[in-house]
């Protein structure tokens, strides 16, 4: 009696097991198509070309590098199996996985990598490829030394190479060379790589579509494709999400990301963000008033950021303790003694300063949303009203994204006296943050407060020298506080990243936001 | 009429030549330098100045003026500084979706707007045509961007009847023949692309015609008001003629020169595209493409789509000349 019953439970369990399986079988189509969206046209395919969210959001899935980043950040090897680094860490040795293919079915092996190299090495780059410079500034030579080895000098020892390599969407990414020298004016809209997804079709204003590459060296993608709709307005992307039209969607503005969570079937994914919002005095020590540290204080001390960047974004923007964004290197560090709110302290210093009823200045902003400022010119307002109220008179500028860039880039500075901006890092490495107070970047370049101190300049070029990650992040540490401390800028915050995903989406919490693209992951519903 | 067609033509080209200067120095003048957004934020002034350099934005404006009107006169409107295509080919992409979204407008303001009218005259301050009145004071007052988002979070959203945004549906789509998507529906035979296709096209129709319904409605109606005071409509009528011939045949066909004009002004306003509803039904037309232009200081997309509205323009106002010769036979070319 009791060998029946457990026969029979037995069968039954099976039986339930093997119903559960098929549902979820069932549930997930494996040659759905991923609906992604963007706000615009991509402006370049051709990875060398490619600088914007719009161009990038493509050519992630289409190229692979010879590393990538996984969500968190962290590095999987691509293209290249393994790589070994010389003791005095100038010479990279990487080895190539056998058997990679570009979408044309020709071989990306070392002498691939080596032709991929030589066309954007900042040498024989063409003056539009921007990446080329920031990607091998530091290489002094490469060469494939057989098929499957890859080997490459650098000028001094950099904790940032390896990262920087991972940037499979811009120039890092690996093109055919046959597709390219077969048609070089046409391959931008017709791109071949060795990424995840090939290319299909671009529709100008409509869509660019992608189809599974099917011998894709990692593996390959468990959904049929994805198709990037160019959907303009924000609010009918959130709509398309909401019925479905759309699968994917980043780059959440913060008043669609309530709306969103209370849609129905629609996932909200919060991730912290890579980026920093930032007022700069700009070129200070020309300044005549923020030459004064004190006022550069006064300014930061009058400042309720918390209470700002609530009224404003609700959750989408985080109080900074530094520069670093908390998910990057050094980011969550215990020592940072960031300025806080202190109208008495903003009072005293500015009496102490000569400016006892205040003083005026003019910010120069920009009138669009995004990602670290999700509220545009909002933000200035927001300032100039909490700035009065010690008497601090400040005048904003407000003008359209290309203007305020090409004034923010003029050297030297003409008409205002700081700068409202922001920056989203490019890569995990916190360099790709830190730049901005480098010496290297000053008079038309990222350092807009003409920062140079000599011990930051140390600590921050010892970190991007240093043999190990641990070594740097503590470098880039101290370099951060040495900003906070001498205030040649104030991190107003970090803006948080939301992807929503539409109900059909099974597993976007597993992959979607943060570093590099999963999205080959992604399971869609039948 | 050939001759006076020829002569109109030719009357076009100091037109399109001087909007083309024009703007030509208004965009180097006051416009950004499109190195900056090329470059990306990454940009350091060195590199910008080597890219203005290499795009031969460094020389100076007359030079740059004579190359591009020699190009220009070549057939040549430039390449998209950021695409690195041909700006007419940019635009020949786009124009069948501007176009046909601006026909299917049209004819569905047309066909309201006139009939609208008419009745309006005919029942001249009766409810009917103080509803109609209002109606179409709201029509036309309504702002297209919120009358068109009005419409998704409705008929898309709550209601799941018609899709948001986009042209078409991926999985039912026709085969590309000419770019219009209904006419190629038709080519192919593919009649549930040709459904697909009109309900794509339904929300952003409706969003731009209400404001024109109200326009050619408001049009019809005060001139029928104006021909059925006149001398021959009372013979018309005193001979016996059904009012509804009258109405039509005497009084509608000699009210339709005003009507036919304001309806060839909308159309060839919105042949030069609609941004606002493109950008909101993500619709892929050459307005939102020309508005990009600008924001981007894309000098020959600006130039080329600048040049497009003009031959529009000018089009579209000797098609409406043309056309009162047919619809009045005292005027002759």
């Amino acid at each position: 009696m009791r060998k029946t019953l457990a026969l029979i439970l037995a069968v039954l369990m099976v039986f339930g097991l093997s119903g559960v399986v098929s549902a979820e079988e069932e549930a997930y189509n494996p040659d759905a198509i991923i609906y992604e969206t963007s706000t615009d046209d991509p402006t370049h395919l051709d990875p060398a070309l490619a600088t914007d969210g719009q161009s990038t959001v493509v050519t992630q899935l289409l190229y692979s590098a010879l590393v990538g980043y996984n969500k968190d950040g962290s590095l999987y090897m691509d293209v290249a199996e393994s790589y070994d680094v010389s003791e005095d860490g100038l010479t990279y040795t990487f080895h190539i996985r056998d058997g990679v293919k570009f979408h044309d079915g020709t071989p990306c092996d070392a002498e691939a990598i080596e032709w991929n190299w030589n066309r954007v090495f900042p040498a024989n780059a063409t003056p539009d490829m921007t990446y080329s410079s920031v990607l091998f500034g530091n290489v002094e030579s490469f060469e494939a030394t057989d098929p499957l080895t890859f080997v490459v000098k650098l000028k001094s020892q950099d904790s940032t190479f390896l990262t920087l390599q991972g940037s499979s969407s811009l120039a890092a990414g690996l093109i055919s060379p046959t597709a390219y020298e077969a048609d070089p004016e046409g391959f931008d809209r017709n791109p071949v790589g060795c990424g995840p997804y090939k290319f299909q079709e671009w529709q100008s204003g409509q869509y660019v579509s992608l189809v599974r590459y099917d011998d894709y060296h990692l593996g390959k993608a468990v959904n049929g494709g994805v198709v990037v709709r160019i959907i303009p307005e924000s609010a009918t992307a959130v709509s398309e999400v909401m019925t479905g039209g759309v699968d994917v969607k980043t780059d959440l503005a913060a008043d669609q990301v309530d709306l969103l969570k209370g849609a129905e079937g629609v996932n909200v994914i919060t991730v912290p963000g890579k980026n920093l919002s930032i007022l700069s005095f700009a070129d200070y020590e020309k300044n005549e008033l923020f030459k004064d540290i004190r006022l550069r204080q006064a300014v930061c001390y009058a400042l309720d950021m918390d209470t700002i960047n609530k009224a404003l974004y609700g959750d989408a923007l985080v109080s900074a303790k530094s520069a670093i964004p908390v998910i990057m290197q050094a980011g969550d560090w215990d020592g940072y003694e960031p300025i806080g709110y202190d109208v008495e302290k903003a009072k005293e210093l500015m009496a102490e300063a000569g400016y006892p009823d205040g003083f005026e200045f003019t910010c120069l902003t920009y009138n669009v949303a995004k990602s670290y400022n999700p509220a545009g010119e909002q933000l200035a307002v927001q300032l100039q009203a909490e700035l009065a109220k010690v008497g601090i008179t400040m005048n904003i500028e407000i003008l359209p994204w290309a203007e305020f860039t090409e004034r923010m880039y003029a050297d030297p500075v003409e008409g205002y006296d700081v700068l409202l901006h922001g920056w989203g890092a490019d890569y995990n490495d916190t360099s790709n943050i830190l730049f901005l107070f480098s010496d290297d970047e000053i008079g038309g370049g990222a350092n807009h407060s003409g920062y140079n101190d000599p011990e930051f300049n140390e600590l921050f070029d010892a970190a991007k020298a240093a043999s190990s990650y641990e070594e740097a992040g503590e470098l880039y540490a101290q370099a951060a506080q040495k900003v906070n401390e001498d205030v040649p800028a104030y991190i107003l915050g970090h803006g948080n990243d939301y992807v929503a995903t539409s109900a059909a989406i099974l597993n976007g919490d597993e992959y979607l936001g943060g570093w590099g693209n999963q999205i080959r992951f992604i399971k869609k519903a039948a | 009429m050939l001759k006076y067609t020829l002569k109109r033509i030719l009357m076009a080209i100091p037109v399109i030549l001087g909007i083309v200067t024009i703007v030509f120095v208004l965009m180097r003048v006051f416009s950004s330098n499109p190195a900056y957004l090329l470059l990306g934020q990454r940009a350091s002034a060195e590199r910008v100045a080597e890219l203005t350099s290499y795009l031969g934005l460094d020389q100076p404006i007359w030079k740059q003026y004579i190359i591009y009107l020699g190009q220009m006169f070549q057939g040549d409107f430039g390449d998209s500084l950021f695409s690195g295509l041909p700006v007419m080919q940019e635009i020949g992409e786009r124009l069948p979706a501007t176009i046909e979204l601006a026909l299917f407008s049209v004819l569905i303001a047309s066909v309201l707007g006139v009939s609208l009218g008419v009745i309006c005259a005919v029942k001249q301050n009766s409810a009917l045509d103080r509803i109609c009145q209002v109606g179409g004071l709201v029509g036309v007052s309504l702002p297209k961007f919120w009358l068109g988002l009005m419409l998704i979070i409705l008929f898309a959203v709550n209601l799941g009847w018609l899709p948001v945004s986009g042209r078409f549906d991926f999985m039912n789509r026709p085969e590309t023949i000419t770019g219009f998507m209904i006419l190629d529906s038709i080519i192919t035979g593919n009649w549930a692309a040709l459904g697909s296709t009109l309900r794509y096209m339904l929300l952003p129709g409706v969003s731009i015609a209400i404001a024109s319904v109200g326009t050619i409605m408001r049009y019809t109606r005060s001139t029928m008001l104006e021909t059925i005071r006149q001398d021959y409509i009372r013979t018309a009528r005193a001979k016996g003629l059904r009012e509804r011939v009258v109405i039509i045949h005497h009084a509608l066909k000699n009210a339709l020169i005003p009507i036919v004009t304001v309806i060839g002004m909308e159309l060839g306003g919105l042949f030069s595209g609609s941004v606002l509803v493109e950008t909101i039904f993500a619709w892929p037309g050459v307005g939102k493409y020309i508005v990009d232009g600008i924001n981007n200081s894309d000098y020959a997309v600006v130039q080329g789509g600048c040049v497009l509205v003009a031959v529009i323009a000018v089009g579209m106002n000797l098609v409406v000349d043309l056309l009162y010769g047919l619809l009045d036979p005292r005027i002759r070319y």
